[in-house]
């Protein structure tokens, strides 16, 4: 008698349990809004500091697969959002924060590399002008008075002719 | 030529070759606008050619074509492709105002692309639950790219085209980095379907 009632109550805890435990662990609607909204909003930033690298003469190809994965993942979301699968929203929306996850410190990092990397190559460029110029004047210089001397030569050098008019 | 004519050759010479020497510290320092800044987006048919597009369509049927997005924005760009659908009587993006169509998006696709490059993937569609009841047609599902999205969509009998038309479009949108938002690109490409029994 008393296992039978232990087996009754054992029932139905379970039965309490399944029907309370969707409520409990479930991802309700407005869950799956806030995890989309913060994939959203991470993506984004990575994508800022991306655009930032570029801009600085970086190379962004890598970071843009990663934008890329993080993209898919979050369609996915949204995918799973409208079809009313929110533990599917959140699942696939962390999977996309995680894979920009670190990206914007990396793009930091690369962007004060090609910073330094470009700051190299202007003043390199900025040398090269001022050296090339400064020999263009110089040879102009010595060119225009070897060119003078030989023209004054040249002149010095011509006789005048007797030319007889034709009348 | 006289010494003077010489001189005027030197001097122009020399400061041709003087902004030769400077050009590639110019082109750091001076911007240059580097021509005109636009994005391209366009469907191409089954065999990735502007023909073939389909056009007669049925239940249950797969139907695949190709979408694709071209940036020549002048840097990478994060781009946004909502798949639509319409009967005739529902409002297609207005080109004129920039304003994009108020119909919610099914399906939709976030593209990275970088400036100059282009991307292009397959998009297949299949219709099912669709019935016909005197002068309408009635398209309850609308699957795209494998998901299923619930359209329950109505087109009337249109008598001088002879069919029940919906149309599939596809709108542009690209992500304003100082708006920190979407904003419709004012791009929108669609194929027209004649829903047949």
């Amino acid at each position: 008698m008393v296992k039978c009632n232990s087996f009754i109550c054992f029932v139905v805890f379970i039965l309490i349990f399944s029907w309370f435990a969707h409520a409990c662990f479930a991802v309700e609607k407005a869950d799956a809004e806030e995890a989309l909204i913060d994939a959203e909003n991470i993506l984004s930033s990575a994508y800022v500091a991306v655009l930032e690298v570029e801009k600085s003469g970086g190379n962004v190809s890598g970071l843009l697969v990663k934008l890329d994965s993080g993209g898919h993942f979050l369609v996915e979301a949204q995918m799973c959002y409208r079809n009313g699968d929110f533990d599917g929203a959140v699942y696939y929306a962390d999977l996309s924060v995680l894979n920009v996850t670190g990206l914007v410190e990396e793009a930091g990092q690369l962007k004060a590399l090609a910073v330094s990397g470009c700051n190299e190559r202007f003043f390199q460029m900025v040398a090269a002008s001022g050296v090339a110029i400064v020999v263009i004047v110089l040879g102009s210089v010595v060119g225009w008075r070897i060119f003078k001397r030989r023209y004054f030569e040249k002149v010095l050098k011509m006789k005048p002719e007797v030319v007889k008019r034709e009348s | 030529m006289n010494l003077e004519d010489y001189r005027t050759v030197f001097a122009v010479s020399c400061l041709i070759l003087i902004l030769v020497a400077s050009a590639p510290t110019l082109s750091l320092v001076l911007p240059f606008s580097g021509g005109e800044r636009f994005s391209e987006l366009w469907i191409l048919g089954p065999n990735h050619m502007a023909e073939d597009y389909p056009f007669n369509v049925v239940n249950n049927t797969v139907y695949n074509v190709f979408l694709g997005i071209g940036n020549h924005m002048g840097s990478s760009a994060y781009y946004m492709v909502y798949v639509k659908f319409r009967n005739q009587s529902e409002p297609l993006p207005n080109a004129t105002a920039g304003m994009s169509s108020s119909l919610l998006p099914l399906y939709e696709c976030r593209v990275f692309l970088r400036d100059g490059k282009t991307w292009e993937a397959p998009l297949t569609f299949s219709f099912s639950g669709v019935s016909f009841f005197e002068n309408q047609s009635f398209v309850e599902s609308l699957v795209v790219n494998d998901v299923v999205f619930s359209v329950g969509k109505l087109a009337l009998w249109d008598g001088g085209n002879n069919g029940f038309y919906y149309q599939v479009f596809v709108e542009l949108w690209i992500y304003n980095a100082g708006f920190d938002a979407f904003e419709f690109h004012n791009r929108f490409v669609g194929i027209w379907l004649n829903m047949t029994g």
